[in-house]
C-alpha cells in the first residue's frame, strides 16, 4: 500500500502534439483577436480620429483654378469627410454648389431641348443654389456661389 | 482465523468460508476498509497529477482551442450575417444594415457599406445594382464636372465619349455584370434618368434619334459608333455656339 501511496503516474504529454496544439491556438488566438478588433471598429467602439489638420494646399489648387470637377474627385479619392470641419469644409462646399449648377444647367438646357419635366428640376436645382448663397458658411465662398447664380440666370 | 461453525483454518481476509460457506464478517470489514484506503491513495494520486504542470498545460491548451474556436465560429456568423435566423432570397443572405439603407435611399452609404463588407457577391443581385449603380452616378458627375466645360471647343473627344459611357451604363442600368431590371431598384432608376436625359438632350445637344440609339443597352457594345457620335455632337455644339453669337 505504501508503495502504491508513493508511486504517482505522471501522463507527460506528447511533445510533438502539445507543440502542434499550441500553434493551433495561436493561429486561432490571431483569427479571433482580428475579427473582434474589426468588429468593434465596425461598430465605432474603437478606432483612431483621423487628423484632418494637414496641409490643405493640395486642394487649394484645384480651389483658386475654379476646377471644381477635379476637386470633387480628389475629395472622394482622399475620402475627406464632407461634415463642415474647418480644414476642408469649403472645399465640399464650393463642390456642392458647383453640383447644383451643372444640373441646373443640364435641365434648363433640357428644357429648351423639350423635356417638360426639366424646368422643375432646373427651378429646384436654382433654387437650392441660391440657398447655399444666403446661408454660405465659409465666407471665401460666398463670391464662387454668387458668380455661379449669376452665370445660371445669364442662360 | 477459525471458522465459528466447522472450525476450519482460513484467511483472515476471506469474506466466507472455504469449507463452510459462513459469512466472515472480520474479512467483510477488512475489504471495505481497503476499498476506502485505496480510493484515498488513488484520489491522493489525481490531486498530485493535476497540480503536474505539463499535464495542466495540456488540458488548459485544449480547453482554450475548444474556447477560441466557438467564440472565433460565432463571430464569423456575426460578422459575415450568416446566422441560421438571417433572411434569405434564393440562398443569399439579405444584411439587415444593407437592406434598411435601400429603404432609406441612403445609396452611397449602402455602396460604402457593401464594399467594406464585400457583401458583393453574398446579397441579392439588386443590392448590388443599387450601390454600383449610386457609385456609377457619383462617378458621371464627376466626369460631367471635369470634362464638360462650358465652351465646347475645350471637349476632349475621349474624355467626352467616357462621360457618355457612364451616362450609357447608368441610363440603360447596365451595371457591371448586374444587366437585368430589377423591381426593388425602379426608384432609383427614375431618380438617375431624368437628369441623363437632361444632359444627352440638353448639354450634349443629342437628337431623338441619337438619344435611342444612346438608350439601346445592346449599343454598349458598339465603342466605334459611339467615339464618331462624339466628334460629330462636338461639332455642332461649336456650330450652334458660333451661330448665336
Amino acid at each position: 500500500m505504501q508503495e502504491q501511496k508513493n508511486k504517482i503516474d505522471y501522463k507527460f504529454p506528447n511533445p510533438v502534439w502539445f507543440t502542434f496544439r499550441v500553434i493551433i491556438l495561436l493561429f486561432i488566438s490571431l483569427i479571433f483577436f482580428f475579427l473582434l478588433f474589426d468588429f468593434l471598429r465596425e461598430r465605432k467602439i474603437i478606432g483612431d480620429v483621423r487628423d484632418l489638420s494637414g496641409d490643405t494646399t493640395f486642394y487649394d489648387r484645384d480651389y483658386y483654378k475654379k476646377s471644381y470637377g477635379s476637386l470633387r474627385d480628389l475629395l472622394y479619392l482622399y475620402d475627406i469627410p464632407d461634415d463642415n470641419n474647418k480644414y476642408y469644409g469649403k472645399y465640399w462646399e464650393i463642390v456642392h454648389a458647383y453640383e447644383h449648377y451643372v444640373m441646373a444647367k443640364d435641365y434648363t438646357l433640357g428644357a429648351r431641348a423639350g423635356l417638360d419635366y426639366a424646368t422643375a428640376l432646373a427651378n429646384d436645382e436654382i433654387g437650392a443654389l441660391a440657398n447655399m448663397a444666403e446661408t454660405v458658411v465659409f465666407a471665401e465662398n460666398a463670391e464662387k456661389i454668387s458668380e455661379l447664380l449669376e452665370d445660371l440666370n445669364g442662360l | 482465523m477459525e471458522c465459528k461453525n466447522c472450525g476450519a483454518n482460513y484467511r483472515l481476509r476471506e469474506l466466507r468460508c472455504p469449507h463452510c460457506e459462513t459469512e466472515n464478517l472480520v474479512g467483510r470489514i477488512w475489504l471495505m476498509r481497503r476499498t476506502d484506503t485505496i480510493k484515498k491513495i488513488e484520489e491522493e494520486q489525481r490531486a498530485a497529477r493535476k497540480k503536474f504542470v505539463p499535464y495542466v498545460a495540456s488540458k488548459l491548451v485544449n480547453r482554450l482551442i475548444i474556447l477560441l474556436t466557438v467564440a472565433t465560429a460565432v463571430l464569423i456568423m456575426l460578422y459575415t450575417g450568416y446566422t441560421p435566423w438571417a433572411k434569405r432570397v434564393d440562398g443569399k443572405i439579405i444584411d439587415p444594415k444593407a437592406e434598411r439603407l435601400l429603404e432609406e435611399k441612403e445609396y452611397m452609404e449602402l455602396y460604402e457599406y457593401m464594399s467594406r463588407k464585400d457583401l458583393f457577391g453574398r446579397t441579392p443581385e439588386y443590392f448590388a445594382q443599387s450601390a454600383l449603380m449610386a457609385n456609377d452616378y457619383k462617378e458621371f458627375i464627376t466626369y460631367r464636372m471635369k470634362y464638360i466645360p462650358a465652351d465646347p471647343k475645350n471637349w476632349d473627344p475621349s474624355y467626352v465619349q467616357m462621360t457618355m459611357m457612364k451616362a450609357l451604363e447608368i441610363y440603360t442600368h447596365r451595371i457591371g455584370m448586374y444587366k437585368d431590371e430589377y423591381e426593388e431598384n425602379k426608384e432609383q432608376y427614375e431618380m438617375y434618368r431624368p437628369h441623363i436625359l437632361a444632359f444627352w438632350k440638353g448639354t450634349m445637344g443629342c437628337t431623338d434619334e441619337e438619344v435611342e440609339w444612346l438608350s439601346d443597352a445592346e449599343n454598349w457594345w458598339h465603342s466605334d459608333e459611339l467615339t464618331k457620335m462624339c466628334k460629330e455632337l462636338k461639332e455642332r455644339k461649336i456650330k450652334d455656339a458660333g451661330a448665336e453669337k
